[in-house]
Parts: structure tokens; sequence; C-alpha cells
């Protein structure tokens, strides 16, 4: 994962999370309005007052406005939610729908769950993506490895001191924490060597045919 | 109803509104915020959930505004009848 995408998915889900927030407090806004709204119709009963008409239908059209805005919010968290796992499947918790009207504890103690298990999916997929990195380099030590038992086979018996068998050919590869650290530098050395060897026992495969065939038409 | 309860009830509102006013203007602020921060990040993409996040956050921009309005003329109205009560 290249560091630009994980910082803009760490910006978007920054985002999401103030989005939900805001939902919250806009609710929270909402309530304390439609709580004027009722003061007002109360004090109004009886009145045909302009001012305290106007002050109930204004404050009926506050609250309103404010679960909107709440429902917009919720709304536009859910569409970077649905963005983020569009560009980078899995970094972000699968969007739930959102409530309607005021938010319960439970509502909030699950939202907090959520965003719990979409850092959790996060935290999986940076995880996964170092295991993998992890996965290359072993194949990459293991690799030398088999060219390294491959050398000890070419270069004989006195290579092989009784603790692992030559016979089947089958390198075993050792425990990871047994692993020799082998750096680049070495492992092209091995290379070097094997080409050798293969160029020499070549070289020497072709002169003993050429005797053979020169022997036979004596 | 008496009028001292009429009167309460009216200062109760108001308090309701200032609060809820207070409310939405920190949500205002925050929207900028958010609205500068994610509109960077998704402005690029053509993508249809990138353009309605952008819609989403726009329109929640603007009802910031209308709530505030809407907020303080039932402010404005339910103090001028309350001075009316003396």
């Amino acid at each position: 994962m290249s560091d630009l995408l994980a910082q803009v998915i760490a910006q978007l889900r920054s985002a999401v999370d103030r989005l939900d927030g805001l939902a919250v407090q806009a609710t929270r806004a909402a309530t304390d309005v439609a709580g004027a709204n009722t003061r007002y119709t109360t004090a109004g009963k009886g009145s045909d007052h302009p001012s305290i008409r106007a002050a109930v239908s204004h404050s009926r059209t506050g609250a309103d406005k404010a679960h909107r805005l709440a429902r917009l919010s919720s709304e536009a968290a859910r569409n970077v939610t649905a963005y983020l796992n569009a560009i980078a499947p899995g970094s972000a918790p699968q969007a739930t729908i959102a409530p309607s009207g005021p938010p319960s504890g439970e509502d909030l103690l699950s939202d907090s769950d959520r965003r719990d298990l979409g850092r959790q999916r996060m935290r999986g997929v940076l995880n996964r993506s170092v295991r993998k990195a992890d996965e290359l380099q072993d194949n990459a030590v293991n690799a030398t490895d088999a060219a390294q038992q491959m050398i000890k086979m070419l270069r004989g018996p006195k290579g092989s001191d009784g603790t692992h068998s030559t016979g089947t050919g089958n390198p075993t590869i050792p425990s990871p924490s047994a692993r020799p650290k082998i750096d680049s530098a070495e492992a092209a050395g091995n290379l070097v060597i094997v080409g050798l060897l293969v160029g020499v026992s070549a070289r020497w495969f072709a002169r003993t045919i050429g005797k053979t065939i020169a022997r036979l038409k004596r | 109803m008496s009028i001292g309860e009429v009167k309460a009830a009216l200062d109760e509102a108001n308090h309701l509104l200032d609060q809820g006013k207070a409310t939405i203007e920190g949500v205002g602020a925050a929207l900028d915020e958010v609205s500068g921060l994610a509109l960077t990040t998704l402005h690029d993409s053509r993508r249809a959930e990138a353009e309605q996040a952008r819609k989403a956050i726009a329109d929640a921009i603007r009802e910031v505004t209308l709530t505030l309005r809407a907020i303080g003329a039932a402010q404005e109205n339910g103090n001028a009848y309350r001075k009316l009560l003396g």
C-alpha cells in the first residue's frame, strides 16, 4: 500500500468519524429546538398574536432543518465510507443504515463499536501487506538456502558432515529461528559458484565425450 | 396557565434555542473543516460515491445556514412576545 493511498484513507476515515459525530450533535440540537417549539406551543395556547405564532412555526422549521442536517451528515459519512470501500476494499466498515430519530444509548454504543471494527479491519489490511512482504522475504531466503544446499551437494561428500543426507536431493528447509541471515552479496556469490561449477562440469563432460568419440574413431 | 408560567415557558424556549444555535454553529464550523479536508481528497474522483459525498456535504453546509436562520427567526419572535408580556 502506497504512502499516499494510506494518507488518503486515513484522511477520509477521519472525515467519516467526524461526520458521524456531527450527525449526533445536530440531532441533539434538533431535540433542543423541538423543546423550544413545545414551550412556544404551550405558551401560545389561546393566543393569536402573530409573534408567538411565528415563534411556533419557525421553531418547528428549525427542528426539522436540524434533523435534516443530521441526516445529511450521516449520509455524507455513508457516501465517504462507500467511496473508501470502492478505492480500498476492507478499509472502511460496511455502511449501516443511519438511525432515524434521536440516537439511543445503544445506537451510540454500536456506533463506537462499528468504528472499533473499522479500525480493526484497517489494521488487518495493513498487517496483511506487512505479512505479504514478510512472505516475500522468506521466499527469497528459502531460495538462497536451497542454492546453498545445492552447492554443498555439488562440492561433494566432504561438504556433508552427517547432519543432513545428500541422497534424496531434497534440501531440508531449516526452521525459521535457525535460519542464517544471508545478505544479497553472499547470495550473488553463491550463484556465481553454482555457475562456475556448472561451467566446469560442462567442459569436463564435453571433453570426455570428445575423447570417447576419438577413441571410437580409431 | 398563569402569566408567570407563560413567561417561564418563553424563557425556557429562548434558552433552548440559544443552546441549539450554539450546537449548530459548532456543527457548521466542523463541516467547513471536514469539507475542506474531504473535498480536496474526493476532488479528483469521478466515482459516483465521491460525487454523492461531495453533494451531501454541500447540502449539509447549506442546511446549517437554513437551520440557523429558522432558529434566529423563532427566537426573535418569541422574545418579542415575551417583551409584550412585560
